[in-house]
């Protein structure tokens, strides 16, 4: 018999490789993603704050480069005398005249074209011609002007918007009341020279270092920060300057200022990140994730004027993490090919593997079958050739005890066979013996002489005949018994053939005399109807009618004990069934000095019955133990389990059943009772039959009868149900 | 007056039966066996209130009398009369069972109940 080949291990085999390299490089991938781009960040993040910060220096050192020039310029002694000389046209004059003079001087100024006398009076002087020339050789400033110390211009490199400077915040911050302050200013749009500029004012001192006027440089900012411009980082990296509020004042060559980083919260969260940078949406990009990274220009005049400038290097995350990015799908092709590689060579170890698995199963099928020399060769080097090994060890361990087996099998046919011939040489002896004895007594009557020979010879075989009658008496003994088993077995089988005929007999005539009995009881009742006062008719009638109840009665029983009608079978322990038997009727026992004694056994498996018909069963069974006792005695009730079997036997200690009434005692009307139908134990009979079980009788006479219930474990598949249909 | 079908193949107990509810005040239709019983319903139709059905009969017994009813959309109470109750009897749909020999003033009791 050959089952169906599987083939589990090797697609479990191949499962696990895969499955294992999948999960270890999807731990892989995942772990190298989160630790690279973290990794990442903060190497990138960095870099990035270094080249910031080295931006911001070079913002600064612009800012301070323009300074310096400035100051330079502002030191030039024919600006001071220009400022002097313009002052002198004011000498004499009161606050009063001289805001009239401003004031008719700022519109006229106004409305003044750039080439009018009025403005070239300004634009031609000494101090204006080397204005000009500064302006131009450093293309930086857009506008270079200075003013007297009211405010008043004095010489410009170009037409300015107004005439009148000391209403400029400027122009108040750098005069500072006479004192002087270098003044810077956020950048912001210029009119006057039309462009976005940085706005720087010094004062102007004469040779005592008063402060006399004040000169202010317009810086292109378009051109102050170039190197800002022309700084790239990668595809999309650029530098911005933004603020202190967060506007872009530089980038790319323009200065919106109109345009902010980010959104204000954005903003505060970038700025105050721990390593001065950050990934951020940011709307100037189009809301493209960004990678911002950022340093504070760090110069004296800017901060003392509370400017705070940041520098902003910003580039596309998507270009920042390209690397980490390209690696991961590098890693993902990676473990792509790895499992299409994996894949046949796990297939092919996985066959390699189950391979002498299989070998050793086709072996152990073969030995199965009794091929015991089959060969078993598996040199795999491992576990599975010490399997094959001890497996070839257990069926040559196998094979010598079948040999052994043989071998006192031989040894017992012949010692058998020995027997035998011994037993026959015994029995030739004893012919011998008898016929020497015969001999012998024919010699002792013939020859008296031969006595003491003869005698000697006597008491020997004697001797031999004792022993031999012993043998025979015990091997009697052994077939008396066997005699006994079969006789009984042969009783029970009769007995059993017997009551099946009985019963079917019994239904069937049960079921013709129903028809007769119910006429005979009906025409008495009609009858009785008619008898009207006749007492006698009447009494007469209803003694018909009793008596046709009477037989009614008796043909139920004897239906009941052909074929009794089970109702609701249930799974039952039979020492609650017969306990509550016992219940019942022990009071009334106890009065008749009949004593019951339990002796259950423990965890009785259940048996399937009907509880109500067992409870007849046992009703019955009781009864005849106690009415076996007219004189008293002890009901033993045992319970146990055997063979499947669920057994409950009921002793007494009554007289017993003689040997003649033994196979009669289920017969259908046998009673040795004075009063009784002999219908009980023929019931009872028929029940536990129905139920698949066994109802046996043991008795000897003098030493009390046993009745045993034997109920199949579970349920006897109700057969006593089936034959009935 | 109620109307009673008694179907039973012998002709004595079909008398008794008859004799003694007929006395009670019922009328009494017969038939001896199960085809003729059928055919009595068949043509009594609506007049019949009530039916006494015996199990054992030859051709067609109290089941198949019950069965044919049944196909036929025949709905009458039935008074099942039998020899003994086992599982043959105990599955079938009758609205009584009496056990024969039956006493005749309790076959009178129990038809009443049914019918009213």
């Amino acid at each position: 018999m050959r089952k169906k080949r599987k083939t589990g291990i090797r697609r479990k085999l191949i499962r696990f490789t895969l499955s294992s390299t999948l999960l270890v490089m999807t731990i892989g991938l995942g772990l190298g993603y989160f630790l690279g781009h973290r990794l990442l960040m903060e190497t990138i993040g960095r870099n990035h704050v270094d080249i910031a910060e080295s931006l911001a220096v070079t913002v600064s050192e612009m800012v301070e480069n323009s300074l310096d020039s400035i100051k330079v310029y502002a030191a030039n002694p024919d600006h001071a005398a220009a400022i002097l000389e313009r002052q002198a046209a004011y000498e004499g004059m009161d606050e009063a005249a001289l805001r009239g003079y401003f004031t008719d001087m700022d519109k006229k100024w106004a409305s003044a074209a750039p080439d009018s006398p009025l403005v070239k009076a300004f634009l031609t002087g000494k101090s204006a011609k080397r204005l000009k020339t500064d302006v131009l050789a450093d293309g930086t400033f857009a506008e270079i002007f200075t003013t007297d110390k009211f405010g008043g211009l004095v010489a410009a490199s170009g037409k300015t918007s107004d005439f009148y400077q000391a209403d400029e915040r400027w122009w108040q911050e750098a005069y500072n009341g006479g004192k002087g302050f270098i003044y810077a200013g956020d950048i912001e749009y210029d009119k006057s020279s039309g462009v976005t500029a940085l706005t720087i004012a010094v004062p102007v001192r004469n040779e005592k270092d008063e402060v006399i006027g004040v000169m202010k440089a317009v810086i292109n900012a378009g051109i102050l920060f170039d190197p800002l411009h022309r700084f790239k980082l990668g595809e999309t990296g650029h530098a911005v300057l933004v603020n202190k509020e967060g506007f872009i004042i530089y980038h790319a060559g323009m200065s919106p200022l109109s345009k902010k980083l980010c959104d204000d919260d954005e903003f505060k969260k970038i700025t105050g990140a721990p390593g001065r940078y950050a990934l951020s949406r940011s709307p100037h990009k189009h809301d493209k994730e960004m990678f911002l990274a950022f340093a504070f220009v760090d110069d004296p005049v800017l901060a003392g004027n509370g400017i705070l400038w940041r520098v902003f290097v910003d580039q596309e995350g998507a270009e920042v993490f390209s690397p980490v990015r390209a690696l991961f799908t590098q890693m993902i092709w990676i473990t792509v090919i790895m499992i299409l590689v994996l894949a046949p060579v796990a297939f092919y170890f996985a066959g390699s593997f189950v391979k002498p698995i299989k070998k050793l199963h086709d072996a152990t099928e073969h030995i199965a079958e009794g091929e015991l020399d089959h060969p078993i060769e598996i040199r795999t080097g491992d576990e599975i050739e010490q399997l094959a090994d001890s497996f070839r060890d257990m069926v040559s361990k196998v094979r010598a005890r079948t040999e052994d087996f043989k071998g006192l099998y031989a040894s017992l046919e012949q010692k058998v066979r020995e027997r035998t011939v011994g037993l026959e040489r015994a029995q030739d002896a004893t012919m011998h013996i008898l016929e020497d004895l015969q001999s012998a007594k024919a010699e002792l009557e013939k020859k008296s002489g031969g006595l003491e020979d003869s005698l000697e010879k006597a008491a020997k075989t004697r001797q031999i005949m004792i022993s031999m009658l012993e043998d025979n008496n015990q091997i009697r003994a052994r077939l008396e018994e066997k005699l006994e088993e079969l006789k009984s077995a042969q009783s029970m089988l009769v007995q059993s053939e017997k009551l099946a005929s009985l019963g079917k007999l019994v239904s069937d005539m049960a079921h013709e005399v129903n028809n007769p009995l119910m006429i005979i009881s009906g025409r008495a009742q009609l009858s009785e109807m008619d008898a009207g006062e006749n007492g006698e008719l009447k009494e007469n009638l209803r003694i018909i009618m009793d008596q046709c109840q009477r037989a009614k009665h008796i043909i139920q029983r004897l239906l009941a004990f052909s074929k009794p009608s089970l109702g609701e079978s249930k799974k039952i322990n039979m020492n609650d069934s017969i306990n509550f038997i016992i219940h019942m009727v022990e009071h009334q026992f106890s009065l008749r000095n009949v004593r019951v004694e339990r002796d259950y056994a423990k965890d009785l498996p259940l048996a399937e019955v009907d509880d109500k018909q067992m409870h007849e069963v046992f009703i019955n069974l009781l009864n005849n133990a106690a009415e076996a006792m007219p004189g008293g005695g002890v009901i033993t009730v045992k319970t146990h389990a055997e063979n499947d079997k669920v057994i409950v036997e009921i002793k007494d200690t009554g007289g017993g059943i003689s040997r003649e009434n033994m196979p009669r005692i289920f017969d259908p009307f046998f009673t040795t009772k004075k009063e009784g139908t002999g219908l009980g134990l023929s019931v009872c009979y028929g029940i536990v039959k129905a139920h698949g079980g066994e109802l046996k009788y043991s008795s000897k006479p003098g030493r009390g009868t046993t009745a045993a219930v034997e109920l199949p474990v579970g349920g006897g598949g109700w057969p006593g149900l089936k034959k009935g249909e | 007056m109620a109307r009673i079908l008694v179907i039973d193949d012998e002709k004595e107990i079909l008398g008794v039966v008859e004799t003694f509810l007929v006395r009670k005040g019922l009328e009494v239709m017969t038939a001896q066996d199960g085809k003729r019983g059928l055919q009595a319903l068949d043509e009594g139709g609506t007049d019949i209130d009530l039916i006494v059905l015996d199990h054992k009969m030859p051709y067609l017994d109290g089941a198949g009398v019950l069965e044919e009813m049944k196909k036929r959309g025949i709905r009458k109470p039935v008074i099942l009369l039998t020899g003994s109750i086992g599982k043959d009897t105990r599955d079938l749909e009758v609205d009584e069972l009496l056990l024969k020999p039956i006493d005749l003033n309790e076959l009178f009791v129990k038809i009443r109940d049914l019918i009213g």
